[in-house]
């Protein structure tokens, strides 16, 4: 009795211990975005005030904070900031996108963008907001010319106007039949660069000159560099009909433009997940992938002004834009000595006297931050999620297994100290699989897990990316077999340690992951205790045989997965849908109602096997969540539930 | 148009959807047009006829698809990866669907849908699946056949149209078991699909 009673309250204080419940781990993000003023005296970020966006500025010399403008202030109810740009000391240009309208439709041609600038004044009542009324969008900022930007109107022929945000119309001012829109700045004498078609894309030179331009001809689109007598030379042409969502072959679409000639970074429309950046030069048409995203669709890239080391790629995350901060390399680790755990520091503005740096920082067990160096003295300016700001106390460890000949690398993260060990253990197979890769950085699902006491194992199974081109083949046809040798192995080997509670092991993962997790269960109920399958895979022939997958998908299905005609069988045997009378194992299965990735019906393929066989298992659907973790409130609950459900089997 | 126009017409749709409901669709079919039942209704079948078993899930105007017999006489599915002969297809009129739940009657055999139009007010669209194997099912006499799930519906933001046909059997499992007796009656329920679905293949086998 006393020997139970000391478990408990060894359990409750491992629990207690520095740990987080989901509705305090999970927020949204505080400051999602920063950029230098020229004089490197302010910092401008996109911020968050309860769940509507803001912007604000903090001066880089005391960090004092204060508001430029809210979402009232920025009348956007339907727009969330895109970009920030300083047009100089004194003004930011906003760029606001319409989220239900157009910020995934790249072919955009409906003017879902807008442009403010906001002006500081001596509070956030006066700051000046001007709103740019003529249709089009921002090329950038003139660093030579204070108070002056260049502008894009698109139509049957499409110019570059240079505008000052000074003599735009003051939105708080009533406008008056004389009123000029825009101060009549949209005229003849103020274009700098002109092209016929509609233009869907400029891209900057240095100076902020425009470099080039994507625009739509007569038989297509097509992308024309800027010569120095203002005509343009033809670098790319993609015919109407490959420029086309549907397409079979890769339709890479440039997004920004690199230092490197001819060259820029893209995603290819032809990808309905639009998860990958490549790097493409359209002169040889070489092209390198250099970043693919985890869960959400990827709509933008932005180089950092002032920086040459830096891009921000935007994806949609729960409603808002956010921005990922990588390298020029696309990646967030470029080799192995980086994957330890090294903080990763990346520099992403600069002020032009460079006396100036603004640094974007995270850390496996920290997430983003904003910190200005000046004078070899640095200053965090802003946090993603500061309530999580040196709370988080896990520690990550990297290490390798050898399996059927090949080096497996895994990182795994152990919970602070003040965890009792040994600690449970649960594994979590990435999702991808092929070409996808956990790393180092901040991933707030395993810190979560560790700052509630449990040690989380990843596996870089045969087929990840990162490793070259070899280890990712490695992984064809190897979803059922390899790939979970892999994991075995590392978990084999992690398990045999002194801090690692052998005997609570449990498995949970998303899409691939959820498949992994279910198959491991399913076959090795003498390793794991419970397994979690999140929007997971559970027929692989109902997968690689879905009608609206274009040829060079089915192909690579085939390649990577098997053929859903002559491979029907052994696919079978590869599915937990197929082999649930061996699942000894608790087994939770969490789905979302929009998934377009992993359809719903996988996850009801095991719930109406299960109830066939008479098996308890947990069931969540979140209705309204795609191929994600759902928004905030989805994402705090799925978390919460997961954990409870690994609770009850890992902390018998 | 106006929203009042549209909701008009969204209106008058309606009622014409009744009055079709009540009505004999089969009446109207010309030669080249497949008669659309709901699965409840009696249908007399004669001993070279069967079921196909279509979820609609359709959106646009005067939605419709094409499905043509293929030469094809044995009951495994027909050869994935090469042509086969067809004969002449056959109108599916969908906007005239009493349900959600549609059967069509058939002659027995393997069937390709060779084309759906899928027309959006702005957006005039086709999709020619007439070699897609995925776009195959078949009849068999006496039985009702799962063809899967049609999709059709204008994606947000964009001036795609997303055109499928899935296999959800297991998603709308629920729904067929508690139809059992008032749907299929004597005529069993199979799987259709020429896509092999080893599955599907074992949860129906012990459908009776």
């Amino acid at each position: 009795m006393i020997r139970t009673l000391a478990l408990v309250a060894l359990w409750t204080a491992s629990v207690g211990a520095n740990a987080f419940t989901a509705d305090e781990f999970f927020t949204h993000p505080d400051v999602s975005a920063a950029v230098l003023s020229p004089d490197g005296r302010q910092v401008a970020v996109i911020a968050d005030v309860e769940n509507e966006p803001a912007i604000d500025v903090i001066d880089t010399a005391t960090g004092a904070r204060r508001r430029l403008a809210d979402q009232i202030t920025l009348g956007a109810s339907e727009a969330s900031p895109l970009s920030l740009v300083w047009i100089d000391n004194e003004t930011v240009a906003v760029t606001l996108v319409e989220l239900r309208a157009g910020v995934e439709n790249l072919l955009d041609t409906k003017g879902t963008r807008r442009l403010v600038m906001l002006t500081e004044g001596t509070n956030e009542a006066s700051t000046r907001v001007a709103s740019v009324r003529t249709s089009g969008r921002m090329v950038g900022a003139l660093p030579e010319s204070p108070d002056e930007f260049l502008y894009a109107r698109s139509g049957r022929v499409s110019r570059v106007y240079r505008v000052r945000a000074s003599k735009l119309n003051d939105d708080a001012l009533p406008r008056t039949k004389l009123t000029r829109i825009d101060g009549g700045q949209f005229v003849a004498s103020n274009a700098v660069a002109s092209v016929d078609g509609f233009a869907l894309h400029w891209f900057e030179g240095e100076g902020g000159q425009p470099h080039s331009v994507l625009h739509l001809g007569e038989s297509g689109a097509l992308l024309s560099v800027f010569r120095d007598d203002g005509k343009t030379d033809k670098l790319y042409e993609w015919s109407a009909d490959t420029m086309d969502e549907s397409a079979d072959d890769p339709v890479f679409f440039p997004l920004a433009r690199t230092r490197t000639e001819d060259t820029y970074f893209a995603v290819d429309l032809s990808d309905e997940e639009r998860r990958t950046i490549f790097r493409v030069n359209y002169r040889t048409e070489e092209v390198d992938e250099i970043y693919r995203a985890g869960e959400y669709p990827i709509f933008g890239v932005t180089l950092a002004p002032g920086a040459s080391d830096a891009i921000g790629v935007q994806e949609l995350r729960d409603g808002q834009v956010t921005t990922v901060y990588i390298d020029e390399q696309g990646v967030r680790y470029q080799d192995e000595a980086d994957r330890d755990g090294t903080q990763q520091r990346i520099r992403i503005d600069r002020s032009p006297d460079g006396q100036h740096e603004l640094f974007y920082l995270e850390d496996h067990n920290a997430p983003g931050r904003f910190e200005v160096v000046h004078n070899r003295q640095s200053r965090l300016v802003g946090s993603e999620h500061p309530n999580l700001n040196a709370r988080l106390t896990s520690r990550l460890e990297t290490a390798t297994v050898d399996v059927d000949g090949l080096t497996v690398p895994y990182l795994l993260t152990l919970p602070g100290r003040e965890h009792p060990q040994p600690w449970p253990l649960v594994v979590i197979p990435h999702g991808g699989p092929v070409d996808v890769y956990d790393d180092a950085g901040f991933e707030p699902t395993v810190q979560f897990f560790a700052a509630n006491g449990y040690a989380v194992l990843r596996v870089n199974f045969r087929g990840s990316g990162g490793f070259g081109d070899t280890y990712r083949d490695a992984g064809k046809r190897e979803y059922g077999a390899g790939m979970l040798r892999d994991i075995n192995a590392a978990v084999a080997a992690v398990a045999a340690r002194p801090d690692i509670n052998a005997d609570r092991i449990v498995v949970a993962g998303f899409s691939y992951g959820g498949y992994a997790a279910s198959m491991l269960g399913i076959r090795h109920p003498e390793t794991y205790r419970a397994a979690v399958t999140l929007m997971g895979v559970s027929d692989l022939g109902l997968f690689v045989a879905q009608s609206d997958w274009p040829e060079r998908a089915r192909e690579w299905g085939e390649d990577y997965i098997g053929d859903p005609w002559t491979d029907a069988a052994s696919l079978a045997e590869q599915s937990p849908d197929m082999l649930l009378d061996q699942l000894r194992v608790p087994l939770m299965i969490v789905h979302g109602g929009k998934d377009e990735v992993v359809d719903i019906e996988h996850a009801y393929r095991l719930k109406v096997r299960l109830d066939q066989l008479g098996k308890d298992y947990e069931w969540q659907i979140y209705p309204e969540t795609g191929h994600n973790l759902g928004d905030l409130e989805d994402r705090r609950d799925l978390h919460r539930r997961v954990l409870a459900f690994l609770d009850r089997y890992a902390r018998l | 148009m106006t929203g009042l126009e549209r909701r008009q017409i969204k209106g008058a749709a309606c009622v014409l959807m009744t009055f079709l409901w009540l009505m004999p669709i089969a009446a109207w079919a010309d030669d080249s047009e497949v008669a659309i039942f709901s699965p409840g209704q009696a249908i007399e079948l004669d001993g070279d006829e069967g079921l196909a078993l279509f979820e609609l899930v359709i959106d646009g105007t005067a939605p419709s698809m094409n499905v043509a017999r293929l030469s094809h006489r044995k009951s495994t599915p027909p050869p994935h990866d090469e042509p086969v002969s067809r004969k002449r297809s056959s109108v599916v009129r969908l906007d005239q669907a009493p349900t959600e739940w549609v059967v069509l009657r058939l002659r027995e055999g393997w069937y390709q849908i060779t084309e759906v139009d899928a027309p959006f007010f702005e957006l005039p669209y086709r999709l020619d699946t007439s070699d897609d194997p995925l776009w195959r099912f078949c009849v068999v006499p006496g039985k009702t056949a799962y063809a899967g799930r049609l999709f059709i519906a204008k994606e947000r933001r964009t001036d795609f149209v997303e055109v499928t046909l899935e296999s959800r059997i297991a998603f709308q499992f629920e729904t067929l078991q508690a139809h059992r007796d008032d749907w299929f009656g004597d005529a069993n329920l199979i799987y259709g699909r020429a896509i092999p679905d080893p599955y599907v293949d074992t949860l129906l086998e012990n459908w009776r």
